[in-house]
């Protein structure tokens, strides 16, 4: 059988264009999410060595989301997210990276379940016949593997500190593990099985599942985590069955309220503050005076400050939480 | 593999050793706290990457046995 390269977007089969921009959007405005999250720990980190890991992962991340961005510009239909600095507004996103970590064990959590899933799903694009795809996934691969023993790591280190930890540690992942496990697809791949058929992802589904069911569940099971997973003959079962119901195949992720479906849904937070909060920042620019201006991020380098933008002179700055911020 | 699970912020110490090109010796670099080897790995990586290292290892503080010298005592302190 001949499998000539799609070198590019003009040679795609037309039943893939759409699943593939829904995919890359959805790749990269997570990983976009979790540059910022971590970058939310650069100074924050239990230790040094795990804030300045944290910096490099954010920076990691941001930079997978940039060269996965550049795959949209020629795709038909595809939104424009390059320039951006921050979260788009419609950004396609998993619950678990909505808000701010609350704390470093949810980071690690982000790290074991998000960006290990995420990275087993590039790793079905490793030898894709879309060129562009398949060339800007290796280097992506190849910096996942630190992210992959960090994350390992400190999930050990954490379980080992005690029970009451590992049972946070429990609570964590299940918050994140319906969003983690729907993310590679229903069955053979859901949406996804147009790119496999086009040989655009090696494969997908349940397949890539438990690729990343064999690289947690050992790990899970070390650490004394009680995951409802278990070993079978092939692989790893679930316990418990997946909220295939309140999987939305577009946004690639699981609704576990009962909102209405496509653009109906609430806004909701990004970088760990409400749209409306941001529009309505106190703070004034100290560089040109100016009140227009918007609030990033709740965390800036210090936790006591916030980092805020100016709409006007287009300045980052931060400024001391108290007396402008309201209550937490 | 994680031989040495200590309590967060009570990690052995891995001294960092690097070469910038083929055939230059191996320099010290610094140190990193770790509670395993591999995430001593990852914590090197980030930290030293001002310069592009060809080649760089992590050893563990209590690998490095020190020889009797007049220097030897002041060695021992810091181990």
């Amino acid at each position: 059988m001949s499998t000539p390269l799609l070198d590019r977007a003009s040679a795609l089969p037309a039943e893939a264009v759409s699943p593939l921009v829904d995919l890359v959007v959805s790749l990269a405005d997570n990983k976009h999410a979790l540059g910022l999250r971590f970058a939310e720990w650069c100074s924050s980190g239990p230790t040094i060595e795990a804030g300045v890991a944290a910096t490099a992962m954010a920076q990691d991340e941001l930079g997978h989301a940039r060269v996965l961005y550049g795959i949209l510009e020629d795709l038909p239909g595809a939104p424009r997210r390059s320039d951006r600095e921050w979260a788009a507004e419609d950004a396609r996103t998993v619950a678990l990276v909505a808000e701010s970590f609350p704390s470093w064990p949810h980071a690690i959590v982000a790290n074991v379940l998000l960006d290990r899933a995420l990275t087993f799903v590039l790793q079905s694009a490793a030898d894709s016949r879309y060129l562009p795809l398949q060339q800007r996934t290796r280097k992506v691969i190849e910096e996942e593997k630190f992210h992959a023993v960090h994350g390992h790591g400190w999930l050990r280190q954490l379980a080992a500190e005690g029970p009451s930890l590992r049972s946070r540690l429990v609570g964590i992942i299940r918050a994140g593990w319906a969003d983690t496990l729907c993310w590679f697809g229903p069955g053979e791949g859901g949406a996804l099985v147009p790119l496999v058929r086009a040989g655009i992802l090696h494969e997908a589904g349940e397949a890539v599942r438990q690729r990343f069911l064999r690289d947690v569940g050992p790990l899970f099971s070390e650490a004394g985590l009680a995951i409802p997973l278990e070993p079978a003959a092939n692989g790893w079962a679930l316990k418990e069955p997946l909220p295939w119901t309140n999987w939305d195949e577009t946004n690639r992720r699981v609704w576990m309220d009962d909102a209405p479906s496509g653009a109906q849904r609430p806004g909701r937070p990004l970088l760990g503050v409400r749209a409306a909060d941001r529009a309505q920042s106190p703070a004034v620019c100290p560089f040109c005076g100016s009140g227009n201006t918007e609030l990033i991020s709740l965390f800036g380098s210090t936790s006591l400050t916030s980092r805020y933008h100016c709409r006007e002179c287009r300045s980052a700055f931060e400024q001391v939480k108290w007396g402008s911020l309201g209550e937490p | 593999m994680a031989v040495d699970m200590r309590k967060i912020g009570d990690e052995p110490v891995y001294e960092v050793f690097a070469r910038r090109v083929d055939g230059e010796p191996l320099r010290h670099i610094g140190s990193v706290a770790a509670p395993d080897d591999m995430l001593a790995r990852v914590y090197a990586r980030s930290i030293y990457d001002e310069e592009s290292w060809i080649t760089m290892y992590v050893v563990p503080r209590r690998a490095v046995i020190p020889v009797e010298s007049t220097r030897t005592d002041a060695v021992d302190a810091h181990a």
